[in-house]
């Protein structure tokens, strides 16, 4: 069941702020899986990632009233998760967990019957895992979100020139790691 | 052209923000120079790798933890609602006198069947919601209640209703199972309101599995909190054996 | 005289095979408090009260009296026990703390079962062919459950729980001991979300198990825990044994 409307997401948040709270459904609906793929790819943990998510939105409710008017939507609640994210990152590594245990990457894992086929991917993961947080937050936006640079760039608050030279960097950098693993195979 | 400038030549070209003199320095680059023919053979087949991951499913239990919360966010402002739901009967019966037009009517149509979306669903997250409160209290039978349990710990991350249920299971349930799905489901709320409303639990909580369940979980993050509590549990009169150990092996950790 | 005691010996023999009460019962919720006891799944529809034991002779003296004890119950069932019915609830007692009849009940399949007993002094519980639901919880008795479907839910605090299910299990299964193993026999098929945990004793699985671990948990400072999914999920299935050991077989 998805719940639909011809307003804009800018419109339907501005609603939610002025107490029309249930077409909070709405932007849930619109967002949440991209907001869930975003975090699990960042935690590296889909039972993480549900969890965040979950919090995200409900950060949204409760600050609904810090939305500005004129601000993109998808900026807003990006930004948001990101905070949720860190907050995560940081309660982790104060428990010394920083280490995901390579059992939950195994979830992460798409479903298919060909062996080599998950082994490719695998190794695909293990790189990601390589890179730091925020040359995989790039390429998780950019990438598996396909999202524009002035998009990612308004979420990261930063200029277009900078995203293009970091996602440069983080492409290059999951190129050697990539191809220096498979040298050693 | 050193090999980090190539680099981005090409990867600005795969990721199309090249401009046309560019892209035609590209095209020559990959006809003459080996090492940039590889650069871009490896770059395009990453870049396809990542595009074609799959996307992630959320479980379905996700939606309906928010829809619920949402539910809940809504019950205390019923009373202006429907006031507010009032308002806007009359507003838009005045806009379909006003408006002839057939656009006008259809967007209040669409309006109101949005409303009554919401109604419905609101509604039936009330049900689920009773649905599960009254199975934790169905005193014929443990396993109803169990599954009660467990299905409300899927269900709701803030429910106050629930958590009450949850917090009277533990403290007064006759089954100990029961007692001990509860705090299961207690303990993954992890907040501090709810490990303060555990450790009350401890100290009157008359069940020996429970206690010893309790003991374990609330030393878990080396809580000095709870020590008093495990003193006075060593000390009273009564206190099960098994209970006694697991206090006195706590006390030896936290110390 | 030798003929005449060995006639006395088969009528008290007789009588003993004989004592046997019966409630006619075939839903609602039978309530054992009671220290050891053997109970029976059938196809009937009473609940059928033997004891083995019982009064092992009849006291002359007691003619025309009725035994009194402690606990105020009387014997209203000839077979040792005191039953009481309120609605749908049948409650067994035991009529005084240290002795157990060795009772064995064969009860319908509408019916719950529940068997309580705290006190140190008492045998086994012995659940048998049941696929009825069954609550348990005792402190000191050892549980043995075979061929039985659930809903279960088992706790003893010293007492161990072994439990062979038969090929129809329905959930949710919850067993806790403090002290004592638990060795559960599934079904290879089953389908149930598992999660096993112990604080100083072991976890112990059968090979071949189709199962998938969903949370080895990191946080765990000491002790084990392992939350996993058997053929893909279903009900839950929890066991727990704080110093014992846990040994999950397969059929």
């Amino acid at each position: 069941m998805q719940l639909l409307s011809k307003h804009t997401d800018e419109e339907l948040m501005v609603a939610v702020k002025n107490g029309a709270i249930e077409k909070a459904a709405i932007l849930f609906d619109r967002y949440h899986v991209r907001i869930f793929n975003y975090l699990s790819r960042l935690a590296l943990n889909k039972e993480v990632g549900e969890d965040l998510t979950q919090n995200v939105f409900l950060r949204m409710l409760k600050y609904k009233h810090t939305y500005k008017e004129q601000a993109r939507f998808q900026s807003w609640i990006y930004q948001m998760a990101r905070n949720v994210f860190a907050d995560h990152y940081q309660s982790m590594k104060k428990n010394m967990r920083s280490q995901t245990p390579i059992e939950s990457l195994a979830e992460l894992l798409p479903e298919h019957d060909n062996a080599r086929q998950v082994e490719m991917e695998n190794r695909l993961h293990l790189c990601l895992q390589k890179l730091n947080e925020e040359q995989r937050e790039l390429l998780v936006l950019t990438r598996f979100q396909q999202m524009k640079y002035e998009e990612v760039a308004d979420i990261m608050e930063t200029t277009v020139a900078n995203i293009k030279t970091k996602v440069h960097r983080a492409i290059h950098k999951l190129r050697e790691i990539y191809f220096e693993t498979e040298a050693y195979e | 052209m050193n090999k980090e400038e190539k680099e981005i030549l090409i990867n600005n070209y795969l990721l199309q923000a090249c401009d046309g003199s560019e892209m035609q320095m590209v095209e020559k680059l990959l006809q003459e120079d080996e090492e940039a023919r590889m650069i871009f053979k490896q770059t395009e087949l990453l870049l396809k790798k990542l595009e074609n991951e799959a996307t992630l499913q959320p479980s379905e239990s996700l939606r309906q933890t928010f829809l619920l919360s949402l539910a809940n966010e809504l019950k205390p402002t019923q009373a202006t609602q429907s006031f507010n739901l009032n308002v806007f009967y009359k507003v838009a019966a005045a806009l379909l006198v006003i408006a002839t037009s057939v656009a006008a009517g259809f967007w209040v149509n669409t309006l109101v069947q949005e409303r009554k979306e919401y109604a419905a669903l609101q509604k039936e997250m009330q049900e689920t919601k009773s649905l599960l409160l009254s199975m934790m209290k169905n005193p014929l039978s443990a396993s109803q209640r169990m599954v009660g349990v467990s299905q409300a710990a899927d269900y709701s991350s803030i429910d106050q209703d629930i958590i009450k249920s949850m917090f009277r299971l533990l403290n007064e349930d006759p089954n100990s199972n029961v007692r001990l799905a509860a705090l299961e489901a207690l303990a993954k709320y992890n907040t501090k309101e709810i490990k303060e409303q555990l450790l009350i639990s401890l100290a009157k909580q008359q069940d020996p599995v429970v206690q010893v369940a309790l003991i374990k979980l609330l030393t878990q993050d080396n809580n000095q909190a709870i020590k008093p509590t495990l003193e006075e549990l060593i000390q009273k009169e009564g206190t099960e054996k098994a209970v006694r150990d697991a206090a006195h092996s706590a006390l030896l950790r936290l110390s | 005289m030798k003929k005449l005691m060995m006639i006395a010996l088969v009528l008290v023999a007789a009588t003993l095979q004989a004592q046997e009460y019966k409630v006619a019962k075939s839903s609602g919720r039978l309530e054992l408090y009671v220290g050891r006891v053997t109970v029976e799944g059938y196809a009937g529809n009473e609940i059928v009260f033997t004891s083995k034991s019982g009064k092992s002779e009849t006291d002359s003296r007691a003619a025309g009296l009725r035994s009194v004890n402690g606990s105020g119950l009387e014997d209203n069932t000839g077979v040792g026990i005191h039953v009481a019915v309120k609605d749908n609830i049948i409650e067994v007692y035991q009529l005084k703390k240290l002795n157990h009849p060795d009772l064995k009940i064969l009860v319908p399949k509408g019916i719950v079962v529940s068997f309580k007993h705290d006190s140190k002094y008492g045998g086994d519980a012995i659940f048998r062919n049941m696929e009825n639901e069954i609550e348990i919880s005792c402190q000191y008795n050892n549980i043995v459950l075979e061929n039985i479907t659930g809903p279960l839910t088992a706790k003893t605090l010293y007492g161990s729980i072994d439990a062979v299910f038969g090929n129809n299990v329905k959930g949710p299964i919850s067993m806790v001991s403090v002290y004592s193993h638990i060795d559960i026999t599934l079904p290879q098929t089953v389908k149930a979300n598992l999660k096993m945990l112990t604080s100083y004793g072991e976890l112990f699985m059968a090979s071949g198990f189709p199962w998938e671990i969903v949370i080895k948990d990191g946080m765990q400072q000491w002790g084990d825990k392992v939350e996993g999914k058997l053929n893909g999920g279903g009900f839950a299935l929890d066991l727990r044994s704080d110093y014992g050991k846990v040994y999950l077989r397969k059929k």
